[in-house]
């Protein structure tokens, strides 16, 4: 099973500004012009090696949409603004001549994640068949509003694809193809739902939105199940950790919780997204500094107790990439 | 690791807790008696550390404390330091830290020993007209009588005292 991240941005779109861009230029090319001092032949490979991806590639700015696929199965997970990028792929294969069936599970229906919806082209080809799922019983009503005049100019009785609803149960499994889906409550202001995917015995948590104000396995009670025995977990950690404290209710999260639930649960590998708008790409570098110096001191910690603690990798991921699950 | 505990001792306006063990998200705050103490100091001697999940509980118990009365924070050891430090929040708005264990390393014999530096003397805490600092100095080790160092990097470990 893999994930492709087309949005990993929380909240908003996140574009960069003229001005940043052109500071990440300068910067870039003030570096070059260092390495030439070096490397007279200049391959710019070799100097893009060097540098820190986040400088010459950012994190991207599209809003939450994960595409899950298997061999013969294919699953997305909200409608984030990433899921434009996704309908122009999924226009190459037979949703561009009206052949397609798509699934899409919505965890809720805040702005960042339906904000793709109305520009997701294969809704627009008549003959695609298009599935959406949630755990909420007004999801038809939900994705109704989206395309309510005067907000988009196509009303949603003028979408020639045929649109399917499915409601599915809290704490349930449920099989889209050879993909299982269980979703589990998470903290949010609004009801949002943390996702269980399984797929031959491998498991990928989404955590996403969530501000885990049930912290230990008791007080997450059936919801623990979410983080249970998982291989990888996709997590909020929209902000630094006193941020997050001190934003009570926003409904977001920050890497240290999540490596900490990831140490508890024994997961393997953690991906942290849903990364503030508002945040520089060099804001969310210090933020993984910050969770590397954290996950430091504590691996010390229960070394010196002679207690060492399992190994997780972790990092902040950026749009685009995809991961073995 | 040991379960976090805390002992609660009252006299007068001073109320003490002396917390022990690890906190993590199995912490319970609420074996804290209710008390309206106008002085409430937190001895964290016996804490052997904190995970995220400990301090976003420890927050949320401690907000609403420091609202109403004068958190004193005492003896906190290195691994509560580094996570001060590190993530902060630990200390609230307001609160005073009064001292803090620095681990020591003898060269000489090996010998590791936590000091107690207390504020006003190895550090001090900011007020509205003066800056906060530290003071590292080597010290004679109880084993051997050798110089011993301060076995952390000061301003890692400090950095509790210049954040707002
Ligand atoms: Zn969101
Ligand atoms: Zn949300
Ligand atoms: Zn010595």
């Amino acid at each position: 099973m893999k994930a492709k991240l087309w949005g990993v941005r929380g909240s908003l779109p996140a574009p960069y500004t003229p001005e940043y861009l052109e500071k990440k230029v300068r910067g870039l090319l003030q570096d070059y012009g260092e390495y030439l001092k070096d490397n007279a032949e200049g391959d710019v490979d070799g100097f893009l090696n060097q540098t820190e991806r986040h400088r010459y590639q950012g994190f991207g700015g599209h809003t939450a949409c994960v595409e899950i696929s298997t061999d013969s199965s294919q699953l997305v997970i909200d409608g984030g603004s990433g899921l434009r990028r996704l309908g122009e792929k999924m226009m190459l294969g037979p949703a561009g001549l009206g052949r397609g069936e798509m699934h899409i599970l919505m965890t809720h229906f805040h702005w960042d994640h339906i904000i793709g919806l109305p520009f997701f082209i294969p809704l627009f080809v008549p003959g695609n068949d298009i599935h959406f799922y949630a755990v909420q019983e007004d999801l038809e009503e939900r994705i109704r509003a989206v395309f309510r005049k005067p907000n988009f100019p196509v009303p949603y009785e003028a979408l020639p694809s045929k649109i399917h609803y499915h409601q599915i149960a809290a704490r349930q499994p449920k099989a889209v193809g050879d993909i299982v889906v269980t979703p589990y409550e998470l903290d949010h202001p609004d009801p949002c739902w943390g996702l269980r995917i399984e797929n031959k015995g491998r498991v990928l948590t989404y955590a996403v939105d969530t501000e885990c104000n049930r912290l230990s396995r008791k007080e997450m009670g059936e919801d623990a199940k979410l983080y249970e025995n998982s291989h990888v977990l996709i997590f909020d950690a929209q902000y630094s950790f006193l941020e997050a404290a001190e934003k009570v209710n926003w409904g977001h999260a920050s890497a240290p919780v999540g490596l900490d639930l990831a140490i508890r649960e024994g997961i393997e590998r953690v991906y942290f997204v849903h990364h503030d708008p508002a945040a520089s790409d060099e804001k969310i570098m210090k933020s993984a500094a910050q969770t590397a110096e954290y996950f430091n001191k504590l691996k010390e910690t229960y070394v010196k107790k002679n207690e060492p603690l399992p190994n997780v990798e972790w990092s902040f991921a950026p749009e685009g990439i995809t991961i073995e699950i | 690791m040991k379960q976090f505990e805390v002992e609660a001792e009252q006299s007068g306006e001073q109320l003490t807790l002396r917390f022990s063990g690890f906190l993590n998200e199995e912490a319970d705050f609420t074996q804290i008696p209710e008390s309206q103490a106008q002085n409430v100091a937190l001895n964290l001697e016996q804490l052997e550390g904190s995970n995220s999940l400990g301090l976003k509980k420890w927050i949320s118990w401690i907000t609403p404390v420091s609202q109403t009365a004068q958190i004193t924070i005492e003896k906190a050891p290195p691994e509560i330091v580094n996570q001060m430090s590190i993530l902060s929040g630990f200390v609230p708005k307001g609160a005073k830290v009064s001292s803090i264990f620095v681990p020591y390393y003898c060269d000489s014999c090996g010998h590791e020993e936590n000091i107690l530096f207390e504020n006003g003397s190895g550090f001090v805490t900011g007020t509205a007209a003066t800056k906060p600092g530290y003071r590292i100095d080597d010290r004679p080790c109880t084993q051997c009588g050798a110089d011993a160092e301060a076995d952390v990097l000061p301003e890692a470990y400090f950095k509790f005292l210049f954040q707002k």
